[in-house]
Formats: structure tokens, C-alpha cells, sequence
């Protein structure tokens, strides 16, 4: 694995500071899957004779951590060197002020994008009684991405198990097994392009016209949120700018 | 005064057209709703007065799918969307639209959909739609309304606004689209269905304001295919305070026969709603050619 692949994921090993890593191992090996995951879904598997694999099917839970209490953290997103090789070729948006040109090219780079990089489902399985359940918990949040490190191999005691894979790969790669091997907090110059990419900048917003037949009460407006802009609430501004600050004072940090 | 409070208890959706067009506006009328079997997950169309399919409500279906192995002309002929003017997303987890992927007509349609944050799988497939727009961010929390010819209704809200900071937790069955199909009597009275996606019925503003018109309620899909999370006592106060007729409450309960998380959890409703519903199971109807089942009004 080379320096300039680990630069961009994990500048602080570069650097000789300790990652920050929810589960410490060594660095990654060539052996080991190395993936933005973003996560889509937490729940309890109350039933581990009925799982539901990644590619849709069902399938029986005979892993230990399926007798204690174990919690399916579905995720899914691409292998992190394919990210980060592609993401130059993205122009950056500004969500606030996205023109339609814009929004085509954004389009276009999407279904190239796809074309060539898989996106597995990757169902991480940890029981409640795990040490770590709860550092666990607390990193694979719903809506949040994180780097997951698992390596490929059969389901053994001991080990948290990952099932991966996507009905739409071939047959043999539907359903693969593996065991987690760590999981870090994405940086944020990455997290800034991944929530970017990954997003529906390349969708514009419908014109909803509205006409009161006289029978209706306008109905009360949503107090917007603390820290959206009332008129615009995607907008966000100030927290566009914070992951943007954030991003430059990483790299003058892990530059220095 | 007296009349300023029932007024106030009159609280109606905006009338709504999508980019120029109401989806309803040649529709004489609206017959009920229609949920398909896709095993576990949402497909399901509000019909005409022909029991045609005029608006497509999700497109999903993962686990136990009866499309797992079929050609996306068997997907489009069993749930035929490609005539609908408008298909809507609910929210984004892949069961609530991955049959679409595999589907060929459905994405030819003009698709309404939630801004969220969400997967890149998801961001993946609305690549591959053509007509496609966002219900924008700013009408978070407001009702709005297709009216059919005759007066019928179709409500719907983006519940709440979506979550983009990483720090915070967004559930996008919170912050999703839930509708509801309304029919009036020349009187005032009427009957309403409920269709609320994934989102805990609590979560609805206009619902509460449906319920206060003393709507009877006739049918229901059971959010996030029965789950017992996020059941509140908003939920609970809601369903036990809705004008019902004894025993006909249609309840849907659209999940696949197994899963994890061993939906249905039907328990909670008849605890709440005891004999006027009728519960019926989607993967119950997984016999014959009519692999759906209706809510008629």
C-alpha cells in the first residue's frame, strides 16, 4: 500500500500521529477491502433465521453473534483508492447555486462514474455485548460515512462478521464473507467531496405552484431548523463553510 | 370568536400542480389504493374510478421480491406505473424504490422525490431517471393537495427538513413524503386511507388535521411494513381517536413473509384499534395473477 494512497485516507499515519481510528490494527494490507461506507440502516436482527443477504435473498444467521443480540449497520459505498482516483474529475458545487449546465455535467460524470466503480451493500454484524458495540454505534451513525477495513474470509468465532455484496453483481460475487478489521472517522476534506458526489446536486428542485380554492387555512410555517436559513433551508451555508474551514485546517495541520 | 375557532380546526392542504401539471386534473375519480407484493418493502398506486393506477407511490421491494428473478417487462406488467403522471419517492431506503432499477417503464415516468442524504446506490439510480425533481427543501412541513375531477383528494408533506451535517443523526424514514387519499361526500363528510411510507403516523402534521374533520378512516399501510420502532404515543393517540366504522379498517401490512426483524408487528394496532381492523399481509396474496391488494373506498 503505497504512502501517497495512505496521504489521502490517513494523513495522520503519514505523519506519525495516531489515527482516528474507532478500531486500532495495524495499517491496512493489500489482502483487505478498504471502502467509503455510507450508512443507510441500523437494526436490532430480531430473527437470524431470516436474514436478508445483499442481494435480496434470504439466508439462515449461524455466526455466534447472531445468538447475542446482534445489530445489522447496513452500509454500502465504493473502494476508497476508486474514490479518490475519480474525485478530481468532479467539479465541486455550491448546493445553493447549482445552474443546469451544471447539473447535466454533474449527471454525466455520475452514470461515467458508475459505470466503473461497484457499489456493494456491506451488512456489518455486531452483537450489544461486544466491547466496542458502543464506540460502534456511535460511529456508524445512519446518514454518516465512515472508512470500513474488512478482509475477505469464512465467518469464524470471535471475529465480526461482514456480509457483502449486490444483487446486480455476478452470481459468484452476490454474497461474499468477511470479517471487519477496522473502521475510522473519514477526514473532512474527503467527507466534504463524498457528501458532494454522493448527493442529489444533479437533481433540481420542482416547481411546486400552489392556489387556494378558499376553503383552506394556510397551514403554520416549520420553525426552520437552528442554523438553516429560514428561506432556504437546504442551503446550510454556514456549515458548507464549516466542513470547507475544517478541511483546510486539517491539511495545514497534517501538513505540518 | 366561536367562528374563528372552527375555522381554525379547517386547516387545508394547498392545492398543488408539479412543474405546471396536476397529476389528477383528468381524473374523474379516485376508487383507492393499491399495495402490490413485493415482499419486503413499498409499491403501491392510488387508483381511478377504473381501478386504473394514475399515481405510483414507491417502487420497491428487496428481500422475499417476487421480480428477483424476472425481466423487466414481468416488473412492468405486474405493476403497471409507465401511464401514472407522477411517481413519488417516499424516502430513499433501497426497498422503497429498488424495483424501479430493474423496471423499464416506471422510469420513463416524471418522477417527484425527497431531498435527502442518502446512499450512493440510491444516488446511483436517480442518475438513471430522465424526468426527475426535488420537492424543495423550503416547502418542508406544508400540505399540499392533488384534487381528482370530482373532488378527491390526494394529501401529501415532506414531514421534515433532511440532515446533512455528518455530526447529527438523520433517520430519512423521519424525513420523508407521507400521503393520504381523501373522498368527500357532497355533505362534508368523508373517508380517508392512509399511506405514510416508513414515518410513524405521530410524525404527520395534516393527519392530526384529517382526523379533526372526522374523516372516517377506512383503510391504512402500516408504516415501515409494521415495525414497532419509533411507536409512540402520538402513534397510539392518533389511531385510537379516529373515527372508524367497526370492522372495516383495511390495515396493510406490506412486508415479506420472513425477515429480521420479524414484521409485522400487528400487535400494536389491534392493541390500539382492537376490532374494527382488518389486518391483512401482503405476501398473503401470493397466489394467482392479482398479486396486490386494494383499499377501496
Amino acid at each position: 500500500m503505497s504512502d501517497e494512497y495512505l496521504w489521502d485516507i490517513y494523513p495522520d499515519i503519514v505523519n506519525g500521529r495516531e489515527p482516528p481510528f474507532v478500531l486500532l490494527i495495524p495499517t491496512p494490507e493489500d489482502e483487505d477491502h478498504v471502502h467509503f461506507a455510507f450508512v443507510e440502516d441500523v437494526e436490532e436482527v430480531e430473527e437470524p433465521a431470516a436474514l436478508e443477504a445483499p442481494d435480496a435473498s434470504t439466508m439462515v444467521g449461524k455466526h455466534p453473534v447472531f445468538r447475542n443480540q446482534a445489530v445489522r449497520f447496513r452500509t454500502s459505498g465504493p473502494d476508497a483508492r476508486m474514490f479518490l482516483d475519480a474525485v478530481a474529475g468532479f467539479d465541486q458545487l455550491d448546493a445553493d447555486n447549482i445552474t443546469d449546465a451544471q447539473r447535466q455535467k454533474r449527471r454525466a460524470q455520475l452514470r461515467e462514474f458508475f459505470k466503473k466503480v461497484p457499489l456493494p451493500i456491506i451488512d456489518i454484524y455486531v452483537s450489544k455485548f461486544d466491547a466496542d458495540y458502543k464506540a460502534i454505534k456511535q460511529t456508524l451513525l445512519p446518514g454518516s460515512w465512515t472508512l470500513v477495513v474488512f478482509r475477505d474470509g469464512a465467518l469464524e468465532a470471535g471475529l465480526r462478521p461482514v456480509i457483502y455484496g449486490a444483487p446486480e453483481f455476478q452470481p459468484a460475487e452476490r454474497i461474499r464473507y468477511a470479517r471487519l478489521r477496522s473502521l475510522a472517522a473519514v477526514t473532512p476534506p474527503v467527507e466534504l467531496r463524498l457528501r458532494d458526489i454522493f448527493s442529489f446536486n444533479h437533481i433540481r428542485d420542482a416547481d411546486i405552484s400552489t392556489e387556494d380554492d378558499g376553503s383552506a387555512t394556510p397551514q403554520p410555517k416549520p420553525q426552520p431548523m437552528p442554523g438553516l436559513d429560514a428561506a432556504n433551508p437546504w442551503k446550510q451555508t454556514h456549515r458548507q463553510e464549516d466542513y470547507a474551514q475544517k478541511a483546510v485546517q486539517y491539511q495545514k495541520l497534517t501538513q505540518g | 370568536m366561536s367562528s374563528e375557532r372552527a375555522r381554525e380546526l379547517i386547516v387545508g392542504g394547498d392545492l398543488a400542480q408539479i412543474d405546471g401539471f396536476n397529476p389528477l386534473a383528468e381524473v374523474e375519480s379516485l376508487n383507492g389504493v393499491r399495495v402490490y407484493d413485493v415482499g419486503q418493502g413499498d409499491s403501491i398506486a392510488i387508483l381511478d374510478n377504473r381501478d386504473r393506477p394514475v399515481l405510483q407511490i414507491d417502487y420497491g421491494g428487496r428481500q422475499d421480491s417476487p421480480f428477483r428473478d424476472q425481466s423487466s417487462e414481468y416488473i412492468d406488467k405486474c405493476m403497471p406505473a409507465g401511464d401514472c403522471r407522477l411517481v413519488m419517492v417516499t424516502h430513499w431506503d433501497e426497498d422503497h424504490w429498488c424495483s424501479a432499477a430493474r423496471a423499464a417503464a416506471v422510469r420513463g415516468a416524471t418522477w417527484l422525490v425527497p431531498r435527502q442524504v442518502t446512499s450512493p446506490r440510491a444516488v446511483r439510480f436517480s442518475t438513471e431517471l430522465t424526468d426527475v425533481s426535488c420537492i424543495p427543501e423550503s416547502r418542508v412541513g406544508q400540505a399540499f393537495c392533488f384534487k381528482a375531477m370530482n373532488g378527491d383528494e390526494v394529501w401529501w408533506e415532506k414531514i421534515a427538513a433532511s440532515e446533512p451535517d455528518a455530526s447529527k443523526h438523520e433517520d430519512c424514514n423521519r424525513t420523508g413524503v407521507a400521503l393520504a387519499v381523501v373522498k368527500r361526500t357532497p355533505s362534508g363528510e368523508g373517508t380517508v386511507i392512509l399511506v405514510p411510507g416508513d414515518a410513524p403516523f405521530g410524525r404527520v402534521r395534516y393527519y392530526e388535521h384529517l382526523r379533526a374533520q372526522k374523516l372516517t378512516l377506512r383503510g391504512l399501510v402500516a408504516f415501515h411494513h409494521g415495525s414497532r420502532s419509533h411507536w409512540t404515543e402520538a402513534t397510539r393517540r392518533l389511531l385510537r381517536t379516529w373515527p372508524v366504522n367497526r370492522w372495516d379498517v383495511r390495515t396493510v401490512f406490506s412486508c415479506s413473509r420472513d425477515n429480521p426483524f420479524r414484521h409485522p408487528h400487528v400487535e400494536n394496532y389491534e392493541e390500539e384499534m382492537g376490532e374494527t381492523i382488518e389486518i391483512v399481509r401482503t405476501p398473503s396474496c401470493r397466489v394467482g395473477n392479482d398479486r396486490y391488494i386494494d383499499i377501496a373506498f
